[in-house]
């Protein structure tokens, strides 16, 4: 019996099942590229939209497919200052991902401490902290990050702070209903009895068994960052114009949809639901495959 | 001999899932005669409740059964349309489940559930379904019916829904009743009650039933005949007492001599040694092979079941009938 | 239930204390509202006047406690813009915000239930993939893009609804509101649909996720068992138990209709609270915003409680104080 040669990791068994779903693949990839294509703007972008020299404001709005005077085509048109819009949209997908990202991954860090720390001691500490974040859930993301960003003013750190104050507490709430169920087993108690101390038992031993919804959850809540910090930027409240994120760029073009200039809001607006969409494929993906419960 | 109220001949049962093909049941042959009790034994993962499931169709995806029939009153359950088979269901077959607590409905009250299976099978007014509803509560002994009725199933004690699940049951005279472990999840004082009373019942009334259970003890109490069990087969069937005294397959002399009364004080207990396999992992041939002490060669090929006396069969290749 | 009530009546209260708090600290503390009031070449003499007259130079306390008291009174400080109580200029655009949400939430509800339930009903099936996919592109699309779409094509390329402003007002059961006219309705129509469609991506997914995991349980299994029709355990059995989540959930995401309603009345000029909060902040309005998030505060404890009350009535398993089995 050498079964033990092929035991299937939880891990692989899942990585396994996500690729049954095409769908889900063909989200994968497009995330893929997306990232790709974010990272590498300054070589992939054929203008640099913030350099002043380069643009022309003679070239303002000028549909798609039309030349430009350096030679390479404006394949989705320029804007209102005559900035390339395929420039300008990677250049925008970056800071978009990157103020997504970012303020997931911190939001994630604090949520998930402070989750298990309150899972883990229970008591007063554990109300305390599980009352601080009722009081948090209890508003919308919207509204509350609407407010920080009034009292705060603009800027990218800013922005990213108060995306990261909206967002900790989704994550401490789910790191704390699986730590209460991981605490109860057996391999905590045999972690205590060898006297491990409190801080190893809690982030070596049991937080890895709390991914599982953190990976979903965390996926869902960086697509739903970035789709927040582009409604801020369109309300004017996000990032500042030195730093056009999509949300910027679909305000921009608000006034030239009446007059029929549809290009300048279509395709950031497209481009933005494009990746929230792949992103929110995958995270929905992943809770299929990582809850146990539904196989159908 | 009366004709039988239920045959199911030759019944496989079979899931397929991702670990591979499992047949919860597998050529499985039964008969339930007018006004008998056959009492279906077995652990847990042998497929007895998927037979009460199969029975009533209620086999639920990624299972199907897949071969064989289900002749109630020589009509092939099988064959019918799902608009026949509910006409059947809770009105000429019903069937009581395990918990009371997972099957009576949390957010309806009790009369709701009791009479709607009325208003479900025949012309009948609200006024007179609920009439009929405290009929039963009241035949069956239940005190204050009128304000059970009104109550939600969270309010009853386990034993109390446990009779409403009875209630429902009976209350329009089927010809066969499926009991799925019905006092499993109760305490042992309130089991024995309820088994009592369930005898009562039926004898009045003269219904079959085919009493599921893992709880030989209980079985012999109530049963005419017996059925026992193992994944997916039925190993011996045949009347409860020659079952119980004459026993003739391996695994049920197993059985009988693992009960804790049978055996002598201060020696250790009698036990089949092993485990029951998984059912996507039988070996070929006998299931049972593996963790039966008398398994020649033969044994590992299929069991067909054999008739050792008039009304007895088992499925095994080498049956010697021991007296215990 | 009375006991309950009274509880969370309390922890209402403090939630609405600490906002208060929250609100005064972030309002009124941070920064130096005399500089956004005073024009630049403001003299001392007049800053010290514009101070004294606003209390602004008595310590935090007592500013806050005036506040506090001026709160009870409904007195949520008087705008810098319009020189109106912020009151009243907030309780003004209410309506218009609240006939949005109740729109909003009305289609949500009237297409995302059945549809929701269709597909739980038939997972795996055609439908139900293409309704699944259809929804992750419901959330996933920016709600304020989505707007700007919907008035491309419906008002600019169609021509078939207006783009911007609130329609002509009628008098349906003593309330004033658009859906009185069909002009007030065209002008509804695009926000009402606009606001809706993340709402009703939620729906669907969660009534069918609801009846899944209800379809198969016990109960289900038992009232087939019984022989009752397809159609009473679907809208009965089924139904009653996945509906009482639902409306938790519709209930809570109520509050969020109005808090995004202010996406949505900003893209159509809808003159409803969100659009009065937006402006009021580019314009550093701070009374106003005080006082929306007040009214925010209360509305949102409000509609929990209410939520909560309703929860326990549907329940029955709930034991809000009453005895138990």
């Amino acid at each position: 019996m050498t079964d033990w040669i092929n035991y299937d990791h939880p891990w692989r068994l899942a990585w396994r099942r996500y690729r049954q779903s095409p769908f889900a693949w063909i989200a994968l990839i497009v995330c893929s590229i997306i990232v790709f294509a974010a990272l590498f703007a300054p070589w992939l972008a054929p203008q640099d939209p913030y350099d002043l020299n380069v643009i022309d404001f003679f070239d303002a709005k000028l549909p798609p497919g039309s030349p430009s005077q350096s030679g390479f085509i404006y394949w989705l048109g320029t804007d209102g200052q005559g900035r390339d819009m395929l420039s300008a949209m990677l250049y925008g997908l970056r800071i978009s991902l990157f103020v997504g990202v970012l303020s997931g991954l911190v939001a994630i860090l604090i949520g998930m401490t402070l989750g298990m720390i309150a899972a883990y001691f229970g008591g007063w500490i554990d109300a305390l902290i599980m009352r601080i974040v009722d009081f948090m859930l209890g508003f919308p993301t919207i509204l509350v990050a609407l407010m920080l960003l009034a009292i705060l003013g603009q800027g990218v750190d800013k922005v990213i702070f108060a995306l990261i104050l909206v967002q900790w507490a989704y994550f401490a709430r789910a790191v704390r209903s699986t730590a209460l169920v991981e605490r109860e087993k057996e391999y905590v108690e045999a972690a205590h009895s060898l006297g491990l101390s409190p801080q190893r038992i809690m982030f070596i031993h049991i937080m890895p068994n709390c991914l599982a919804p953190v990976i979903v959850l965390g996926t869902m809540q960086v697509a739903s960052a970035i789709s927040t910090e582009a409604t801020l930027s369109f309300l004017g409240l996000g990032l500042p114009i030195t730093e056009p994120s999509l949300g910027l760029l679909i305000s921009n073009g608000y006034s030239n949809m009446l007059s029929g200039r549809y290009w300048i809001s279509l395709y950031p607006g497209l481009l933005l639901l494009l990746t929230v969409f792949s992103i929110n494929v995958v995270g929905d993906r992943l809770r299929d495959v990582l809850n146990p419960r539904l196989s159908r | 001999m009366n004709k039988p109220v239920l045959e199911i001949q030759n019944l496989t049962t079979r899931f397929e899932s991702e670990q591979g093909i499992a047949n919860a049941l597998d050529g499985v042959s039964l008969q339930i005669h007018e006004g008998e009790v056959v009492g279906l034994v077995g652990e847990s993962g042998s497929g007895k409740s998927m037979t009460g499931y199969s029975i009533m169709r209620l086999v639920e995806h990624p299972g199907s059964i897949v071969n064989g029939s289900i002749l109630y009153r020589g009509r092939n359950l099988c064959s019918l349309s799902p608009e026949e088979l509910r006409k059947l269901r809770g009105d000429r077959i019903a069937m009581i489940f395990q918990d009371p607590m997972m099957s009576l409905n949390p957010v309806l009250r009790i009369d709701t559930q009791l009479s709607e299976t009325l208003k479900a099978h025949r012309s009948i007014q609200k006024y007179d379904a609920n009439r009929r509803a405290l009929e039963i509560l009241h035949a069956m002994g239940i005190p204050s019916p009128e304000i059970r009725l009104r109550q939600y199933p969270h309010e009853l004690s386990g034993g109390m829904r446990q009779r409403i699940a009875i209630a429902i049951a009976l209350l329009l005279e089927p010809d066969l009743i499926i009991a799925d472990e019905p006092t499993t999840a109760l305490d042992v004082t309130i089991q024995a009650q309820i088994i009592h009373e369930f005898q009562t019942l039926i004898e009045v009334r003269g219904t079959s039933v085919l009493w599921i259970t893992h709880d030989l003890a209980v079985a012999s109490t109530l049963a005419d005949r017996l059925a026992i069990m193992y994944s997916g087969q039925i190993m011996e069937q045949g009347p409860a007492v020659e079952i119980l005294s004459k026993p003739a397959h391996p695994y049920t002399q197993g059985l009988l001599r693992s009960i804790p009364s049978h055996n002598e004080r201060g020696k250790p207990l009698a036990q089949i040694r092993g485990s029951a396999p998984a059912l996507t992992q039988l070996p070929p041939g006998c299931p049972f092979s593996p963790r039966c002490e008398q398994a020649k060669s033969l044994c590992s090929s299929p069991v067909p079941t054999n008739q050792i006396g008039i009304s007895r069969s088992t499925r095994c290749h080498y049956p010697t009938v021991q007296t215990l | 239930m009375t006991g309950f009530i009274i509880r969370r009546l309390i922890q209402s209260s403090l939630v609405i204390l600490t906002m208060t708090v929250v609100v005064f600290l972030g309002v009124y503390a941070i920064g130096n509202p005399v500089d956004i009031l005073m024009p630049d070449d403001a003299t001392a003499a007049e800053r010290d006047l514009a101070i004294k007259s606003l209390g602004l130079d008595k310590p935090l306390l007592i500013q806050y406690t005036t506040f506090l008291g001026n709160l009870l009174h409904g007195d949520l400080g008087t705008s810098f813009v319009y020189n109106i109580a912020s009151i009243d200029l907030i309780l003004l655009r209410l309506p218009a915000t609240l006939e949005l949400a109740i729109c909003a939430l009305f289609i949500a509800v009237l297409v995302g239930l059945p549809l929701g339930l269709f597909c739980g009903l038939r997972p795996g099936s055609r439908l139900d993939k293409l309704v699944m996919g259809a929804s992750i592109v419901g959330f996933s699309i920016p709600n304020f893009w989505q707007g700007l779409m919907l008035i491309m094509l419906f008002s600019v390329i169609l021509g078939w609804l207006p783009s911007t402003g609130r329609g002509e007002l009628g008098i349906v059961f003593g309330i004033e509101t658009s859906l009185a006219t069909w002009d007030g309705i065209a002008h509804l129509l695009l926000p009402a649909i606009n606001l809706s469609l993340y709402k009703l991506s939620l729906m669907i997914r969660l009534t069918r996720s609801g009846v899944r995991e209800v379809m198969y349980l016990d109960y289900v299994r038992f009232a087939r068992a019984k022989g009752l029709s397809e159609t009473r355990i679907v809208t009965v059995h089924i139904m009653k138990i996945v509906l009482v989540p639902i409306i938790t959930v519709l209930g809570m995401e109520f509050g969020s209709l109005i808090a995004f309603a202010t996406v949505t009345e900003t893209i159509f000029a809808w003159p409803g609270m969100g659009k009065l909060i937006i402006d009021s902040i580019m314009r550093l309005d701070r009374p106003v915003i005080a006082g929306y998030l007040v009214v925010i505060v209360l509305l949102f404890v409000f509609i929990n409680l209410v939520v909560d009350i309703t929860y326990s009535l549907l329940d029955p398993r709930i034991q809000v104080g009453g005895r138990s089995a």
